[in-house]
């Protein structure tokens, strides 16, 4: 008899409800080994934890919060600040990966109105910047207060520059004050980053 | 409905009445009023100890340097109020203990705080105000400075003998009441202080912090040279128990965003300052650096403090223990709103924005602090200072505040923060400085009430 048929019968054997059971037991028992790890731990089963345990890099931490329920995308209390925030601006690529499967908004902004995808090209975490684009990241995210392509220039990161652009993030999209990426560059003294703001 | 309201009213203000009879009857009981934290009646706060047990037994106690420092007390209360003294002795303790700025103004308000309540009750109970606000302040200092093993009270026991003409151990009548009396309200302070939540992330020997609530984004702090300190200073200082201030206090900061003009314009003029500095502007950088192994900042203000009183020939006893309760009341609110916005924001300081946004490797004049710049604790402490202290001393208002502008700027010419750093930090210090005098004094008796200082008030 193949696996198949064995599942079948399996369900028509205890019925329908009965597997809703199960796989419901099995997502508590394992939300009840979490709270228990994270109890040992000492760590709360919190978003402050979670946003705290993804800036740090401690991935079992997170990867415990997220089976205890938090939820990928709360925010600290009162803010905006998030769990991938800290992850990507820091370049934790694995945490990252937990978050984002686990539901966290990729557009989401921080308090400074800054998307991930900024804080990633500000530091020039290329491998995250991919991910986050895969998932559906916006180039656009954060415009006019944060605008992604700006914080890559801040950060003098042309790599990030250049993943951006062919992205189509369009350099002459201005900030709140009014500079486009270009002007900006130029304000810096980075005249070095103005060929990667060019689409190749 | 509106019937029923009313007489619900009505029933309620009888309530209240009852209320304020019983407890008014109680304070009356109790005979202290105007204490801030201290609480009790009189005869159980003078009879609760037998101070002879108190009297610290071991031969390892150096009787000897109490008793020079217990003489060099005595001479100063013939001239001016006894709390100014033991004011002196805590900057000696910022500089022996090197103590955190943060720290120093926290123990400031809690042996100030406990002072004046002691003094308050003193008077109310009819007890020797001298002797209860040395002790309440030993038991403080105590609690702030415990390696420092009982030398304080050893001094108060020194200071009763020669205060009441008594053995140090027999201590008299009257002397016994007002050491127990200052000893309780001093222990009553120390309860409040040791709830306050500055021991939270202490484990008895160092800092427990993980990056509860830190911020990684664009323009966000990072450990600077040439010593890369880290953990950042009193990360959990935000939540600690504030006298008067609040949240709304803090709430009006808010930085340029990294890497705007106005950012951009304040960075430039840090790097113009550094490449240019003059001596005067160093020197006044170095006047008030009030680095590690200082009197501190708020440390500094008290000294401020105290040499404006020293010109003065009558000092109003009751008044000065209100300027330094309130002085260092708003000191340490403001740094704990302080290090809100700094823990908020975390914001970089000017030696990481100007390698990061210009490629500038900026050599600040003075050290870099550990911890985030906006906004400046010092220009902030030296604002709520200089508005408390022009409150009490009104002639000196105009050189107390210029004194906080150029507190403020020391920080620019350090090369350690932005001007907006500064300018945000002294409006914050002064909304402090003003919530603190219209919700923390207690009633300060008019001028033609006052009575002037006399010795061992």
């Amino acid at each position: 008899m193949g696996r198949a048929a064995i599942f079948s019968e399996s369900i028509q054997r205890i019925g329908a409800a009965g597997l809703a059971l199960a796989l419901v037991s099995g997502v508590a028992e394992g939300r009840d080994d979490a709270l228990r790890a994270l109890e040992a731990a000492r760590v709360p089963a919190t978003a402050a934890a979670l946003v705290q345990y993804a800036g740090i890099g401690d991935a079992h931490v997170v990867k415990q919060l997220l089976r205890a329920g938090v939820a990928a995308d709360e925010p600290l209390p009162g803010r905006q600040l998030r769990a991938l925030h800290g992850a990507v601006a820091q370049g934790h690529a694995a945490i990252v990966d937990q978050l984002v499967a686990a539901g966290a908004q990729v557009n989401a902004l921080d308090d400074a109105g800054c998307s991930p995808l900024a804080a990633a090209g500000w530091r020039g975490h290329l491998d995250i910047m991919r991910t986050l684009l895969k998932a559906g990241a916006s180039v656009s995210a954060g415009l006019p207060g944060c605008p992604v392509l700006h914080q890559a220039i801040f950060g003098n990161q042309v790599a990030a520059i250049r993943l951006l652009r062919a992205h189509g993030a369009d350099p002459a999209q201005q900030d709140d004050d009014r500079r486009d990426a270009y002007a900006l560059a130029r304000i810096l003294g980075r005249e070095a980053l103005l060929p990667a703001l060019e689409k190749e | 409905m509106m019937r029923i309201h009313c007489c619900g009213v009505r029933v309620v203000s009888g309530l209240l009445f009852v209320l304020s009879l019983a407890l008014g009857g109680s304070a009356q009981a109790q005979g202290l009023t105007g204490t801030r934290i201290a609480r009790g009646e009189c005869a159980a706060l003078a009879g609760a100890r037998d101070v002879r047990a108190l009297l610290p037994a071991s031969v390892f106690h150096d009787w000897e340097q109490a008793g020079q420092q217990a003489a060099v007390m005595m001479k100063a209360w013939a001239a001016e109020p006894p709390g100014l003294a033991w004011t002196r002795l805590q900057l000696s303790m910022h500089v022996k203990h090197k103590v955190s700025p943060t720290r120093a103004a926290r123990g400031l308000a809690l042996v100030h705080v406990a002072m004046r309540d002691a003094a308050l009750a003193a008077q109310a109970c009819g007890h020797d105000g001298a002797l209860a606000q040395s002790m309440a302040a030993a038991q403080v200092l105590g609690y702030l400075f415990n390696a420092e093993e009982r030398s304080f009270d050893r001094i108060v026991f020194e200071l009763a003998a020669r205060h009441r003409g008594h053995a140090r151990d027999r201590p008299d009548e009257a002397s016994g009441r007002a050491l127990s009396l200052g000893y309780e309200i001093g222990r009553q302070l120390v309860a409040y202080g040791d709830s306050d939540g500055a021991q939270h992330g202490w484990n008895g020997v160092r800092l427990q912090w993980y990056g509860e609530e830190r911020y990684y984004g664009p323009g966000s702090w990072e450990p600077t040279p040439p010593y890369f300190y880290f953990p950042p200073s009193e990360p959990f200082a935000p939540h600690w128990r504030t006298w008067a201030a609040d949240e709304r206090d803090a709430a009006r900061s808010v930085p340029p965003r990294y890497g705007s003009p106005a950012y951009l314009k304040d960075l430039q003029e840090v790097i113009d300052v550094q490449r240019s500095l003059t001596p005067e502007q160093l020197a006044i950088a170095k006047f008030w650096v009030d680095g590690h192994g200082s009197v501190t900042p708020p440390g500094h203000w008290n000294q401020i403090a105290l040499d404006a009183l020293a010109g003065r020939t009558q000092l109003d006893a009751r008044r000065t223990l209100d300027m330094f309760a309130d002085l260092n009341m708003a000191m340490a609110d403001t740094f704990i709103l302080s290090w809100a916005v700094k823990y908020r924001y975390w914001s970089a300081r000017p030696i990481t924005a100007a390698r990061q946004l210009l490629g500038v490797e900026l050599r600040p004049a003075i050290l870099t602090p550990p911890f985030p710049g906006y906004v400046s604790g010092h220009a902030a402490t030296s604002g709520a200072a200089a508005r408390i202290l022009g409150h009490y001393l009104p002639d000196r208002a105009a050189v107390f505040d210029a004194q906080a502008e150029q507190a403020a700027m020391s920080r620019l010419y350090g090369g350690i923060h932005f001007r907006h750093d500064n300018e945000d930090g002294l409006a914050l210090g002064r909304r402090v400085a003003t919530a603190v005098i219209e919700r923390a004094a207690p009633q300060t008796p008019s001028a033609e009430h006052a009575e002037p200082q006399q010795k061992g008030q």
